[in-house]
């Protein structure tokens, strides 16, 4: 049904009105040369792009990821980078690019794909950035915000290095871009992944794979009932932005919430409070989740009490439903996004994530569980599973540690000096 | 069958007024709750979960209900595997999950009992020659029949003479229709088919022969997406045939797999009405409770007759309105509503969905 590969394979700019073909895009690929790490221009484009981020005139809707990602980009914050990672070097050792990076970024995280091309950009590299072509308004102004700064003759050569491109779903241009990639960064689902590992990149190419992640909190019940109405109230404001920012569908999205508590009426008291508390930001925050969602998660609650005994359902509202589960065996991660809760409480917090944690949790976000409480679970799982222990209203706030490695470390190569 | 439901299902259809319907509904629903709570472990799990109160239920609205999207997620059935007598699957579009319903011998023969209290009520006791206006092969293979097919067959047994107007290729078979008019002139006729189909491959290749059905009753399903696509209302629908063919009787149905015998003719008047075994309601899709007469809101189905399974009370994807109570300008008793569309689907964001179509 498809027609030929060599005809059909068409890649469009997704900040201009170039279009090109396979052959030709590769060639300028091929053509176009790395810079040295946190070279001048790199640096100073990443200003530039985080003042317009910042600028009061670049917010609308979905604002809060916008000025995540434009903090993450302000000068103070591209110069820890840059000192960290010159660190990460040593007295013998120099970094240098590692050359092409083709990045396949994900369909609705719309800022996601700055995170990424962002790091490889400053480490130097070509970059090809595939956009979804299932673009959000967010997306479109943030691309539309990159255009006009890339447009600036000062960064001539990041333009001619950077390409975000809308690709047509075909094998062909997948494979053309794997096949000079000397690293390939696949952020999306299982299937995602297997599908892009069918390409074969060059012998020395890299996968940097990020699959189906699932996300979690841990909180301490006495914690929450010793807290005031104002603390309560603030740590419910970031608990929604960890959950509703993404719809709930982020990997780093928290879905269970584990209460360590030493008794049931410790947990039952800070359950109610919680729950009110985060009603209540529900409100402030005046979400409506659609009808249609509603339903979906309501069938997708009906489908998990349906296979166990002992569940309860709570859904005070379209936003929210809590699903309190009797214990963790067989926990089931797959999940309906859009504002569900499964809850478990537990006296022994170790040995309950003993049992429970796999290499798909990635965020817990904790709250009233000290640094030393947390690094001995961290201790305990010992590279079982999660990635990050932040703290509630960090779950979505990316830096270049991700998934368990180093972005940055990722898109360089590592060269001896030592005569 | 118990005495109530033996009533209900014989009785003249439409006859029971809202007043003396809500008590008959709502002990009969609090029976069927019972019912499927003790031989459905699934159902029981999902009523201690989330309906932890249902045993108090005192009113209909608050008779403990499904999403009918979880048929499409799970086996439920409320009769041991042994006496399962007919899986009736939804046929959905390729890709999705079919919905799966388990009927025992008694449920099926309630729902063909059912069925044909409704169709007589609009059709008289005699069967009529009929026209489907589909082609053959829709109901070829009886063992793997689509909705589409389980339709048609439900509703052959209320004809005779049955005649397809498609061939295999969808395009009509005119000179067997023509033979099929010309034996029954001057007859009453049934055309039945769905919806879309009946507008494209009937409608459309005979509008300009001057074919005259002005003796038919057409009984119509399937939905109006495809319609409302090409600027067709419901009513614009029956105008046409009318103009057309002389069809002045013309009966659309809305039903659904989850619960096959209680369906939902429209009216002359142009109002669906729930059989006396049937009930809707329609809720308000941000409170969930009952919204007010006139209001738009998210349609659940109730019915008397799912034994087998707990389909008792089914909250669909379909938004709707009821107009009135025992007020329709039809005469028929009960409640009289209307249907605009479905809810629109769900979209949930995410990471973890990078849009790939491997080819």
């Amino acid at each position: 049904m498809s027609a030929p590969a060599e005809t059909a394979a068409q890649i469009r700019s997704a900040i201009s009105a170039e279009t090109w073909d396979l052959p030709s895009f590769t060639r300028e690929l091929t053509e176009a040369r790395a810079t040295n790490p946190f070279g001048d221009e790199a640096v100073a484009f990443c200003t530039e792009l985080s003042s317009a981020l910042l600028h009061p005139s670049s917010q609308g809707a979905g604002q809060a990821q916008v000025i995540s990602l434009g903090y993450w980009l302000r000068p103070a914050s591209i110069r820890r980078m840059s000192e960290s990672f010159q660190r990460s070097g040593g007295p013998d050792v120099l970094l240098v690019p590692r050359g092409r990076v083709f990045h396949v970024t994900p369909a609705n995280v719309d800022t996601m794909f700055a995170y990424s091309w962002l790091l490889a950009l400053l480490a130097g590299n070509v970059s090809v950035v595939r956009i979804s072509s299932r673009e959000t308004e967010l997306a479109s102004r943030l691309l539309d915000t990159i255009a006009a700064i890339l447009d600036q003759p000062a960064f001539a050569g990041l333009r001619r290095a950077n390409r975000l491109v809308r690709t047509d779903h075909d094998d062909a241009i997948v494979a053309g871009l794997s096949a000079i990639a000397d690293v390939r960064v696949v952020w999306g689902g299982d299937e995602t992944v297997d599908y892009f590992r069918r390409f074969p990149l060059p012998p020395r190419g890299r996968d940097v794979t990020f699959p189906n992640r699932h996300s979690l909190a841990l909180l301490d019940a006495a914690a929450i009932r010793s807290s005031s109405d104002e603390e309560l109230a603030a740590l419910a404001d970031r608990f929604f932005n960890d959950a509703y920012w993404f719809d709930q569908a982020g990997c780093s999205s928290p879905r269970l919430i584990v209460w360590r508590a030493t008794s049931g009426e410790d947990a039952e008291d800070a359950r109610q409070r919680f729950h009110s508390a985060i009603s209540e930001a529900i409100a402030r925050r005046s979400l409506e989740i659609e009808t249609g969602l509603a339903i979906t998660k309501m069938v997708f609650a009906f489908r998990r009490a349906a296979a166990h005994d002992g569940l309860t359902i709570d859904t005070p509202s379209n936003e929210i439903t809590w699903v309190e589960l009797p214990d963790l065996t067989g926990y089931d991660r797959t999940h309906s996004g859009g504002g569900l809760f499964f809850e478990f409480v537990t006296g022994d917090l170790a040995a309950e994530l003993a049992g429970l944690v796999g290499p798909q949790d990635q965020t817990a976000v904790c709250y009233g569980l000290d640094e030393d409480a947390v690094l001995e679970l961290a201790r305990g799982l010992n590279g079982r599973g999660i990635d990050r222990f932040v703290r509630v209203g960090r779950a979505l706030e990316f830096s270049a540690t991700w998934d368990g490695f180093d972005l940055l470390g990722e898109f360089v190569k590592r060269v001896v000096v030592d005569v | 069958m118990d005495d109530r439901l033996t009533q209900l299902v014989g009785a003249e259809q439409y006859s029971v007024r809202e007043h003396d319907k809500a008590p008959l509904m709502n002990a009969g629903m609090r029976e069927l709750v019972e019912r499927h709570r003790d031989r459905c472990l699934e159902y029981r799990r999902i009523l201690a979960a989330a309906y932890p109160d249902a045993a108090g239920a005192r009113d209909l609205a608050a008779t403990p209900y499904l999403p009918v999207g979880l048929f499409k997620w799970l086996e439920l059935k409320s009769v041991p595997e042994d006496d399962v007598f007919k899986v009736l699957t939804s046929s959905g579009t390729t890709g999705q999950v079919p919905s799966r319903i388990y009927l025992d011998i008694e449920t099926a023969q309630l729902q063909t009992r059912a069925l044909s209290s409704i169709v007589t009520h609009y059709l008289g006791p005699r069967r009529l020659p009929m026209l489907i206006v589909d082609h053959p092969g829709v109901i070829a293979d009886r063992r793997q029949l689509t909705a589409r097919g389980v339709g048609i067959l439900g509703m052959m047994s209320y004809g005779r003479d049955h005649q397809f107007a498609l061939d295999s290729n969808m395009s009509l078979d005119l000179p067997a229709v023509e033979a099929w008019l010309e034996r029954h002139a001057g007859e009453d006729l049934l055309i039945f088919g769905f919806t879309a189909m009946v507008w494209q491959y009937l409608q459309e290749p005979l509008a300009d022969r001057g074919i005259d059905l002005s003796r038919a009753t057409l009984i119509h399903s399937g939905g109006w997406k495809k319609l409302v696509d090409v600027g067709v209302s419901n009513e614009g629908f029956k105008v046409r045939l009318r103009e057309v063919f002389g069809i002045e009787r013309v009966h659309n149905f809305y039903g659904m797999v989850e619960q096959v015998g209680s369906v939902f003719f429209e009216c002359p008047a142009g109002f669906f009405h729930p059989p006396n075994f049937a009930e809707v309601i329609v809720r308000d899709p941000r409170t969930w409770l009952p919204a007010p007469i006139g209001t738009e809101g998210v349609i659940e189905v109730l019915s008397l007759l799912p034994l087998s399974y707990p389909g008792h009370a089914l909250l669909t994807e379909d938004l709707g309105t009821i107009h009135g109570l025992d007020d329709c300008p039809c005469g028929r008793a009960g409640r009289r509503f209307t249907i605009r569309g479905r809810v629109p689907k769900a979209e949930v964001r995410g990471c973890s969905d990078t849009h790939v179509r491997p080819s």
